[in-house]
């Protein structure tokens, strides 16, 4: 037990601190702002006392600073039991406890709680960069716990230590993965759910203000991945993704209406005319999820809302997987009621007069929705406005300053304007926030926060016929190619310092990458899982067989990290001791001559002219060669006496078979 | 009283196989197994690690749990392999006297390097790496008694590479090492027998000068004594000669004691004095007499014979 | 280019070696049937060591030590050492002059090129220790002044092994200073019925040409230091040795000393077998005779028997 309190030595020391660093590091970005100063503090202050030899802090020093970081906690984070919480305490604790650690009992327990850390990690992203993480906090904690255990040389990095923990770590792997595959998983969380965790909400929301979209543009992180059946996918420029459609607006701010009834599935239709396609919707902590303009049903685990947006019952915290079916409809026949009608043609009454004058003598001049919105689309391509990233900044009446004077936005800025224009002219209109675009990626389609997109709705009626949605895209009148080739292709300016196309280029195609790493690992469920043991054969419903299947694992994996082990122990030969070794094969049936295996290449060989006279010249030949090769200060043909060796090898056996 | 019996039955399997002459090899059969008090805190950790992996369904999480799950096999196995194949070649010891600690040398061999192989009797415990062939350990063990003492259950064990787990093997093995009784501390006075011869002089170069002769040749010429020669036309050269000391001799029956241990510790603690002053000494006890003589041999006769004296075997 | 240089190395290399074996084979016709023990005492020579010879009388070991003086063209002096002998019998006497009234130094028999003392352990243990010191230091220290020894001084030293009354055995450190310990034995049914041939007993009388000089056999010493051990051969050598001195039926195991005779030896034996390079049989050849007289086992017996199983259960691939 002397062990459990011996002191530690710098090395050691210096092997705890870094695997609590590296286990912590990866979460700093979501932890106060006061615990990066902190952590620096402590691992100073614990380097200092190693070096100096300063003795363990006071007990009662140690539980001040633990509720002094407990208070700051709760002023950081709020009070409450949530996860968020529990995960800050954890990480913090165990950053303190460095100030306690100086033995080896502390110090086993300071590193083994780095490998729960580690873990922490993953409850807030599993993306595929994480897998990094994993191996190297798995490498480092372990590899300080060997440290601990017992120190090869004083070296600090011994690579001879390193190298057995990464052999253990890797001998582990094929382990791990087959049980990652039949361990039995859980169908549903025993406690909690895992909406809890979540890095905030990123992605389209649910309002459009000025500049909400525009930060999308920047980010070149994937939204979602669509993988089309039987590679059937729709030309580029009718991708309209839709996301939250928005009804009303104030003046500067688009938000939605609020609905209690769900949309009924598109009833006739052909099955030709629809795409089949699967999404996998990176978490947004949202509850929106995204379809191909018109969704025909709702998903499982969906709702479908009237206004054709796909909305969760739960926040979306994890990766989600949705089977849909798309028509691309150029009219959406639905039945509008009185009350969305008014709702759809409201604007703020003292606003935007300029425009509102425009469009009353626009309607003045016709009646017909249909040549209103042609002439206000004319208007947007004819007339001076400019597709741009970067327009003036606006207020108080925004719709009149855009279109009057500055005729300089982007999507956001013509959605918005042609939306309010329309119900100016009396033509319910309401602005549709998604996706326009993506990347074919191979097999699947990449759609970025980046392809951001705001479009309109008009609804038209017609006399007596039934009404009708129709999609129109103001943007595409002022930059076309905003439609066709995605919204970075019609940018001059570098976003910021390393906007290039390589890098761009290059995140495309390790997104690839993270696609199989989704569908292999991230996503891997029950479901999976059983479809997997279906296809093995095995009964997942029977526990019985599932505890055989364990055990057999257990056992088959016990083997696999086994036999490297053994393979590892072994003896190992360099090529002369192997020639040597050949030529002791060559006599394997003489018993007696080959006892003396064991006595060197010279005492051999030396019985072996005695059995086989014939061969004597070859064997002393063979000899000569060989102790030089081995032994002499000038061994430096290697390559060439090797070849030799083992040509006069092969005399010696043709010789010894006659 | 379950318990009890439970132990007493474990230990009978765990020394079943009895004093064993060297070398042992440990194979498997011989060897077991258990999570160290780390290991059994790793597990802790390892299972909540699990359940919140299963729980959210997160499988970076999982995979986390299962790295750590198959690490935790290979380090079982490292381990194990660590100790196989170990050999006890041998377990010597210096005689010592009575309270002292005997120092078990125990050399361990292995065909390949081993390492964190510490040996335990239960009390003390050492450490070493076996980098190659042969290693030797010294191992502290109380001495109990007067005259030949077994040597206690050794038990090997090994935490390496990482501490998780604990391996080891038991092995008692046929090896004894001498206690000589405990010697009389202040030494007492010698015993007046009035010796053999009493005090002899033996012509032996010393320190002490005893007479001058004529110089001969090969004379060293330090010893040539100049003031005399100077004095006269003769080369005078100087002899000396030493005192060799008395003749002892102790004898058990002689003694008027009632305890033995107590007489036998005293008879201990003056063939010490006397060897330390050079002395001749004899050693009579029922069925043993030393014969007169002095030397690291001769001490180590009669100390054996002290230590190993029985009273009833006076024939 | 390095071809070249090789074959010019080759040829020098090659010679002295065989001039060294046809040394060991012109003693041998004096010596019949121990050429083995002759290679042995010519590679101690090389390797500039000294011999102890132990052999019941008899059996040689005059012959043989006259036979090598004579071959290597050495100066040749015999001591018969007894107990009555002084130190200053062996190593010379600082004699005192009264008319000249100076000392003046007589130098003994040690000062020569080959001494064989025989019967050592008949001297006293100070006559053994002067002779012993004198061969360590190669040189003589008398009243404050030093006397160098001759560079090629070499000690044969014979014992009697019976334990005779009247013999100081030497203890284990002084058995150190000697690099090899030998015993010649009996010799074989067939050779010792040669001796008693005509042809035998007239080459036996006539002395041995000389084929060698003390200068050549300096140049050899010098030389047999350059032979090149590898890595691996010293690795084997260490764990010979590290094998005795953890081995549980020897009392001391080698000392560092022993080690360097271990390796010395080795050296002058591969140079024997015209190498310029050690290999682990040469080690092994050198082990038993370096471990002879230093190995004592447990329970005071001589070691033989251990030393060879040491050498044959240490496996070399």
């Amino acid at each position: 037990m002397s062990r459990m309190t011996s002191q530690l030595s710098e090395k050691q020391l210096f092997w705890i601190v870094f695997a609590v660093l590296l286990a912590v590091l990866p979460q700093v970005h979501r932890l106060p702002i006061w615990f990066l100063p902190m952590t620096v503090a402590v691992v100073s202050y614990r380097f200092y006392a190693q070096i100096y030899q300063l003795k363990q802090t006071y007990n009662r020093i140690l539980t001040v600073l633990a509720i002094a970081a407990m208070i700051m906690i709760i002023y950081s984070q709020g009070i409450g039991l949530s996860r968020e919480i529990s995960v800050t305490i954890l990480i913090t604790m165990t950053v303190l406890k460095l100030l306690e650690t100086y033995t080896m009992r502390d110090a086993l327990l300071v590193v083994m709680l780095c490998y729960f850390v580690t873990m922490t990690r993953f409850l807030y992203s599993q993306d595929l960069l994480l897998v990094f993480y994993l191996f190297g906090s798995a490498f480092v904690t372990t590899h300080a716990l060997s440290v601990l255990n017992f120190e090869k040389t004083k070296r600090w990095f011994d690579t001879s230590q390193l190298r057995a923990t990464a052999g253990s770590l890797a001998l582990a792997v094929p382990f791990a993965a087959l049980f990652f595959l039949v361990f039995p998983r859980l169908g549903a969380p025993i406690w909690g759910s895992p909406d809890i965790f979540g890095e905030g909400k990123t992605g389209i929301s649910d309002t459009m203000s000025p500049g909400s979209i525009i930060e999308l543009f920047m980010d070149d992180s994937p939204a979602f991945r669509a993988t089309f059946k039987d590679h059937k996918t729709p030309p580029k420029n009718q991708l309209y993704w839709r996301g939250p459609v928005l009804w009303n607006f104030d003046g500067t701010t688009w938000s939605r209406k609020k609905h209690n009834r769900t949309r009924t599935r598109i009833q006739q239709y052909s099955e030709r005319e629809t795409y089949q396609y699967q999404i996998e919707l990176e978490s947004t902590g949202q509850k929106y999820m995204f379809g191909l303009d018109y969704v025909v049903n709702s998903p499982s685990g969906a709702f479908l809302l009237p206004d054709s947006i796909l909305y969760s019952p739960q926040k979306i915290n994890q990766l989600r997987h949705y089977e849909l079916e798309s028509l691309l409809l150029d009219r959406f026949y639905q039945p509008l009621d009185e009350s969305d009608k008014l709702l759809l043609l409201d604007y703020p009454a003292n606003q935007n007069q300029q425009t509102r004058r425009m469009m009353h003598s626009w309607q003045q001049e016709t009646k017909k929705p249909l040549e209103i919105i042609n002439r206000a689309l004319t208007w947007f391509n004819q007339d001076e406005f400019y597709y741009s990233y970067s327009p003036p900044p606006l207020s108080g009446d925004v719709i009149d300053q855009f279109i009057f004077e500055s005729k300089r936005g982007f999507c956001e800025h013509y959605a918005s304007s042609f939306t309010i224009m329309m119900r100016m002219a009396g033509i319910p209109a309401r602005v549709v926030t998604g996706y326009q675009g993506g990347i074919n990626n191979g097999e699947y389609l990449l759609v970025k926060q980046s392809d951001a997109h705001a479009w309109s709705e008009v609804y038209i009626t017609d006399g007596d016929k039934p009404g009708y949605w129709l999609r129109v895209d103001p943007t595409s009148m002022v930059a076309p190619e905003r439609v066709e080739r995605g919204s970075r292709q019609i940018m001059d300016e570098k976003r910021n310092i390393i906007d290039y196309d390589w890098i761009r280029n290059f995140k495309e195609s390790m997104d690839r990458y993270r696609y199989r790493w989704n569908q292999w690992v991230r996503d891997f469920n029950v479901s999976k899982q059983q479809a997997l043991f279906e296809v093995l054969g095995i009964d997942h419903r029977n526990g019985k067989t599932l505890a055989m299947m364990m055990a057999g694992i257990l056992l088959i994996t016990g083997l696999l990290s086994l036999i490297p082990i053994w393979w590892l122990n072994r003896k190992r030969y360099h090529t002369l001791q192997r020639i040597y070794l050949e030529l002791v094969a060559k006599v394997r049936k003489n018993s007696q001559l080959y006892s003396l295996k064991n006595q060197g290449v010279e005492t051999f060989v030396t019985q072996m002219k005695i059995t086989y006279p014939e061969a004597k010249t070859q064997l002393n030949h063979f000899l000569d060669t060989y102790l030089a090769a081995r032994y002499s200060n000038n061994a430096n043909e290697r390559k060439q006496t090797i070849a030799h060796l083992r040509q006069t090898l092969l005399k010696i056996k043709q010789i010894i078979k006659h | 009283m379950i318990l009890k019996s439970f132990k007493r039955k474990l230990n009978q399997f765990i020394n079943r196989r009895g004093k064993e002459s060297l070398p042992v090899t440990f194979d498997w059969r011989r060897i077991y197994v258990l999570p160290s008090k780390p290991g059994l805190f790793f597990a802790i950790i390892w299972f909540l690690m699990m359940m919140a992996g299963l729980n959210f369904n997160n499988n970076m999480s999982l995979m986390l749990v299962f790295l750590l799950f198959g690490l935790a096999q290979v380090l079982l196995y490292r381990t194990f392999f660590n100790l196989r194949n170990l050999r006890l070649e041998m377990v010597t010891a210096q005689p010592v006297f009575l309270g002292e600690d005997i120092h078990l040398k125990v050399t361990v061999g292995s065909n390949d390097p081993k390492w964190q192989i510490c040996a335990t009797t239960g009390k003390t415990e050492t450490i070493e790496n076996i980098p190659d062939q042969t290693t030797q350990l010294t191992l502290p063990s109380p001495s109990i008694h007067r005259g030949w003492q077994t040597t206690p259950r050794l038990k090997f064990f090994t935490r390496y590479p990482i501490g998780l787990f604990t391996v080891w093997a038991y092995c008692i093995p046929d090896a004894k090492a001498l206690v000589y009784p405990r010697p009389e501390v202040p030494c007492p006075d010698f015993p007046d027998h009035g010796g053999a011869d009493g005090q002899q002089t033996i012509a032996v170069k010393g320190d002490e000068l005893s007479s001058i002769r004529d110089y001969r040749q090969g004379d060293p010429i330090r010893d040539i004594a100049w003031k005399k020669s100077a004095q006269s036309n003769q080369t005078w050269v100087k002899e000396f000669n030493q005192v060799r000391g008395k003749n002892l001799l102790f004898d058990l029956t002689q003694m008027d004691h009632d305890s033995l241990e107590f007489k036998l510790s005293r008879m201990t603690a003056w063939v010490l004095q006397a060897e330390k002053q050079q002395a001749e000494y004899q050693l009579v006890l029922p069925g043993f007499d030393s014969g007169m003589s002095s030397g690291q041999t001769h001490q180590y006769h009669c100390l054996q014979a002290l230590a190993l004296y029985q009273p009833g075997t006076s024939s | 280019m390095t071809q070249h240089a090789s074959t010019t190395a080759q040829p020098n290399k090659n010679s002295d070696a065989q001039i060294i074996n046809k040394v060991i084979e012109t003693i041998g016709h004096k010596i019949l049937d121990k050429s083995e023990a002759i290679e042995i005492v010519v590679a101690t020579l090389i390797a500039g060591g000294h011999v102890l010879l132990e052999d019941l009388p008899g059996l040689g070991k005059t012959t043989l030590a006259m036979s090598i003086a004579q071959v290597f063209g050495m100066d040749y002096k015999r001591i018969q050492l007894t107990s009555d002998m002084m130190p200053s019998d062996v190593l010379g006497v600082s004699i005192y002059d009264p008319t000249s009234q100076t000392f003046s130094y007589h130098k003994g028999p040690v000062f020569t090129q080959f001494l064989l003392a025989d019967e050592l352990n008949r001297a006293t243990p100070k006559t053994q220790s002067a002779l012993l010191e004198a061969m360590a230091e190669n040189q003589v220290s008398m009243d404050g002044k030093t006397y160098l020894l001759d560079d090629a001084f070499f000690v044969m030293a014979t014992q009697n092994p019976i334990d005779e009354a009247g013999t100081y055995n030497l203890p284990q450190s002084q058995l150190d200073r000697f690099l090899v310990s030998l015993s010649l034995g009996y010799p074989a049914t067939d050779s010792e019925r040669q001796l008693y041939s005509q042809s035998y007993m007239q080459a036996f009388k006539k002395p041995l040409p000389a084929l060698t000089t003390p200068k050549q056999l300096r140049n050899w010493q010098q030389y047999s230091q350059t032979i090149h051990a590898a890595e691996e051969v010293l690795d084997f050598l260490q764990l010979l040795i590290k094998k005795t001195r953890t081995h549980s039926e020897i009392l001391h195991g080698l000392s560092p000393r022993a080690g360097l005779s271990l390796f010395r030896l080795s050296q002058s034996l591969a140079m024997l077998a015209g190498r310029d390079f050690m290999t682990p049989a040469d080690v092994k050849k050198a082990f038993y005779p370096v471990c002879r007289h230093r190995l004592v086992a447990k329970d005071n017996r001589p070691a033989k028997d251990i030393i060879k199983s040491i050498v044959h259960d240490t496996e070399i691939i």
